[in-house]
């Protein structure tokens, strides 16, 4: 280098060297570098060729796993990648049926308040340690307790009525008085407020995997962070995962207790965010299932490996019943009638979704005969262009309100068009009613509906578990997700009696959640829209891949692949 | 006399330290607003920043707060936040991968961007260049006109329709390259969104070099230098190309570090983990540690940037003084 007037100076031959010699070295390794660190990842732990196709099943997923930890991972792909890894005492098979996972037996008191549970034989976690029940009722403490600050599914202790839950989970009792105990290293005893008749379908749920006490105190902040930070007792393991890549794989677990039935050496989770773009790896044979959305959802639908299933959303308009005008009855029942669902569903979102007129959805509770709930409740509020003028006159000699504004979430192109169809269709039937639409961040919409001050939200709700109360809940009066702001005596007397003293009483709570399901369709307190569809395609070789309604979608110990 | 000189370099060369030294101060101050100013900001947000927010109880939704330190006034946070940044600890994300530390989510993703990005800076650039110079002194040519319709196509389309149809054809139907980013396979899985990201400033870079060595063919200098008798292949590689670099470099600098910031479309297409779609992502579900560490990132690179292209002005146009330097 020469200098110049005190400056370094170089030839422009030497600076167009040095640039380019920069410039490709600093380009091939960062591109190496990207990779190099999964690469390791995915040798150290996994099986050979554990992950390549042909073996391995490859599921393409919309979005990355948020968490490990069972009590933090509220997205349906950490969950099921923690429920695969990491087994609860119950897994849902094939066909949504309990079956008992760690739990090797249990026996029910007889007014349905205790549950004994035996833990399977020579159970070991993936350091080789004995699985005790303690393990569970830690697990389940540091949830109540809210360990790490994770109170995302303390709600979940609430829904199993487990004995105390209310002091406990408010502070005012010491965790150790929540009714659940360990009496001997393989059984564990839960004590219940009031039968839970859905119990185990809970228990099959990511928040009531075990955790070891002492792993997780020894890892403290880094626990459940990466895949070396966690311990395992699922039919598989995690063997790659990397928080900044687009692939993760569990890999089988040859001393899981049931390890002779797993069929399939690993699952891999490739994160494909285009839904195209994963159709055309299936396509190529890189993934053995996508779902599909949108158009794809047309496209496909006569494919032989098309399945469409009912999906685990409905949307509704919510109402906050509370804001002038919309506490008018005739109000909600005009607008309740003027939706053509019908018309949503086949021209609007072509996407597989259903009309639905109720609260509850297809496929989420049927009773020991095999009768669905939702299709068993009343259907209210079929589309009628005459019901629904006449409530609206009504209406307008009842309220002033002739404006309303439905808030729908930005992100979400499919709402954009039902909004506006909405608001196009409804506008021209209900003569003098002004329908504006409010585009939102979700965040924002989440604020608004948290603070009641909205009047109108094109809004989804899915259930955690299967019982039409993971639905009919947030219409008790006291309920923290009333966004409604709902309150009605009789609803709120019936759900309880259907969940405290008739719990036991299958029919009875049948009829009565029946009811409830009725009460706050009829009062139109929410307005259902539609349930969501899940449209797949799988590969033909596999089998057993589910999308389960609640809960975790999918137990791949259940897949096989020719 | 050369005592003289020497003294007039140390003059020059303190001056150019002096700069350098008032430029990055200034960067630091700036730096340290942008902060500031975000901050706030994010803290005007509604909404909170976890998961599940709707089936939280306002009490669970307070704890949380309490837990992350969110309670605290937005002025004790800000200096606790800072504090803990000048120590490298950059908070834990809150719900794009909960109680993931920032460095450890964002690290990799920085490298994959950064990487994807200056490789398709710099394919555009050369590729660009060539063009240009070969549709300039093939003026009015087939050359020229292709070249033409390419730079026209590559300014004018977006991205993502390149991005679509090299995924398609090239990826899909003749299965040459991976349709979709892979780490384990990160060269050839980069070239499809590499050779997509590359059409802009191909495009631009094209259209940049052929006007400018248009106007230097017909300056007085190239005409003096071809009167002189100077061979072509000389005064093209000597006095045309040289000359357009300079100007390239001031279109292209900017250019590179818009790429190294990450493409929303192309990350999305390829499935690429990078900055972009996590920055949209953060921004959308409140997830502040996540928006401040990559907003500082964009930052300091784009204020870096900027530096080193004054800095490599003087390097390579000797006519360029910094302030204060001048003879």
């Amino acid at each position: 280098m020469n200098f110049k007037f005190g400056i370094p100076t170089i030839s422009r031959k030497e600076f167009l060297k040095g640039a380019g010699a920069t410039g490709l070295a600093f380009m091939a390794a960062s591109l190496a570098a990207c990779g190099s660190s999964s690469k390791s990842d995915a040798g150290s732990g996994s099986a050979p060729g554990a992950t390549s196709a042909g073996t391995g099943v490859n599921i393409a997923v919309a979005g990355a796993a948020i968490a490990l930890d069972p009590i933090v991972a509220g997205d349906s792909i950490s969950m099921c990648i923690i429920s695969n890894v990491c087994e609860g005492l119950f897994v849902k098979d094939e066909n949504a049926e309990i079956q008992n996972g760690l739990c090797k037996e249990y026996t029910v008191s007889d007014d349905q308040l205790t549950f004994t549970l035996t833990l399977r034989d020579g159970l070991k976690w993936s350091n080789g340690d004995d699985l005790v029940a303690d393990d569970f009722i830690y697990a389940w403490q540091r949830n109540a307790v809210a360990d790490n600050g994770a109170a995302d599914f303390q709600y979940q202790i609430e829904m199993a009525a487990i004995k105390n839950y209310a002091a406990v989970l408010a502070g005012k009792a010491d965790v150790s008085e929540l009714g659940i105990s360990a009496p001997d290293k393989k059984t564990i005893v839960i004590e219940v407020e009031h039968p839970v008749p859905f119990l185990f379908d809970i228990l099959a749920f990511t928040p009531w995997a075990p955790v070891q006490k002492a792993f997780r105190e020894e890892k403290g902040a880094d626990f459940a962070l990466t895949k070396d930070d966690m311990l395992y007792c699922g039919p598989f393991t995690l063997t790659e995962y990397e928080s900044s890549c687009n692939q993760f794989t569990i890999t089988k677990n040859p001393d899981y207790w049931d390890a002779e039935n797993v069929a399939i050496p690993s699952v891999t989770f490739k994160v494909i965010t285009d839904t195209q773009q994963a159709v055309m790896s299936y396509e190529q044979g890189d993934v053995d299932y996508v779902e599909l959305t949108g158009d794809l959802v047309f496209q496909y639908e006569n494919d032989s490996a098309f399945t469409d299933t009912p999906g685990i959303f409905n949307y509704y308009l919510m109402i906050n019943t509370k804001k002038k005008g919309l506490d008018n009855q005739n109000f909600r029942m005009a607008l309740a009638y003027a939706l053509n669902r019908d018309d949503i569903c086949d021209s609007i979102l072509k996407d597989g979704s259903t009309p639905v007129n109720q609260m509850c959805m297809v496929g989420l509770f049927a009773n020991e005969a095999g009768k669905d709930f939702a299709t068993a409740s009343p259907q209210l509020y079929v589309y009628d262009e005459e019901k629904a003028k006449e409530a609206w006159k009504q209406a307008k000699q009842e309220t002033d309100l002739r404006e309303i504004t439905i808030i729908y979430d930005e992100e979400k192109e499919f709402a954009k068009t039902t909004c506006a169809y909405i608001q196009d269709t409804v506008q021209k039937l209900l003569e003098g009613l002004t329908i504006n639409l409010q585009s939102t961040p979700k965040k924002n919409r989440l604020d608004l509906e948290g603070k009641r001050d909205y009047e109108v939200i094109f809004h989804a709700w899915g259930p955690d578990y299967s019982d039409p109360t993971a639905i009919l809940a947030m219409y008790r009066s006291d309920h923290p997700s009333n966004y409604s702001n709902w309150a009605d005596d009789e609803f709120d007397s019936t759900y309880d009696t259907a969940n405290t003293t008739d719990a036991g009483n299958a029919d009875a709570r049948w009829d009565e959640l029946m009811r409830c399901n009725e009460i706050c369709t009829e009062k139109a307190v929410c307005i259902p829209i539609y349930q969501t569809g899940l449209a797949a395609l799988t590969n033909a070789s596999t089998h057993g891949i589910t999308a389960h309604i609640t809960g975790i979608p999918c137990y791949y110990k259940f897949v096989t692949k020719s | 006399m050369a005592q003289a000189v020497m003294k007039k370099q140390r003059g020059q060369s303190s001056a150019m330290g002096h700069y350098v030294a008032e430029r990055l101060a200034i960067a630091v101050v700036t730096l340290f607003l942008i902060l500031f100013i975000l901050f706030m900001l994010l803290s005007l947000m509604p909404g909170s920043p976890f998961n599940n927010e709707e089936k939280l109880s306002p009490d669970q939704i307070a704890a949380l707060r309490a837990h992350y330190g969110l309670d605290k006034p937005v002025l004790e946070r800000f200096f606790l936040y800072v504090w803990n940044m000048l120590h490298g600890d950059f908070g834990v994300s809150y719900n794009i991968q909960t109680n993931m530390p920032i460095a450890r989510m964002v690290g990799p993703r920085i490298v994959t961007t950064l990487g994807i990005g200056f490789a398709a800076g710099v394919v555009g650039a050369i590729a660009g260049f060539l063009l240009g110079v070969l549709a300039a002194l093939k003026q009015r040519s087939g050359w020229d006109t292709a070249a033409t319709i390419i730079a026209v196509l590559g300014v004018s389309l977006p991205s993502f329709v390149f991005a679509l149809g090299l995924s398609y054809f090239v990826g899909f139907k003749l299965g040459w390259f991976p349709i979709l980013f892979s780490a384990s396979d990160p060269i050839r899985s980069a070239v499809l969104p590499v050779i997509a990201l590359s059409m802009f400033p191909l495009a631009s870079v094209e259209r940049y070099t052929r006007s400018e060595i248009v106007s230097i063919l017909d300056s007085d200098f190239m005409l003096l230098a071809k009167s002189k008798g100077l061979p072509g292949g000389l005064l093209i590689t000597h006095h045309v190309i040289r000359n357009t670099l300079i100007s390239v470099l001031t279109v292209f600098v900017p250019m590179l570090v818009s790429l190294m910031s990450g493409s929303l479309v192309m990350e999305k297409l390829f499935s690429i983990p990078g900055l972009g779609s996590l920055y949209i992502t953060a921004i959308q579900s409140n997830d502040y540690n996540v928006v401040l560490a990559i907003s500082f990132i964009y930052s300091v690179i784009f204020i870096l940037s900027m530096l080193l292209v004054d800095i490599l002005y003087v390097v390579v146009d000797p006519r360029i003084r910094i302030a204060g330097g001048s003879d």
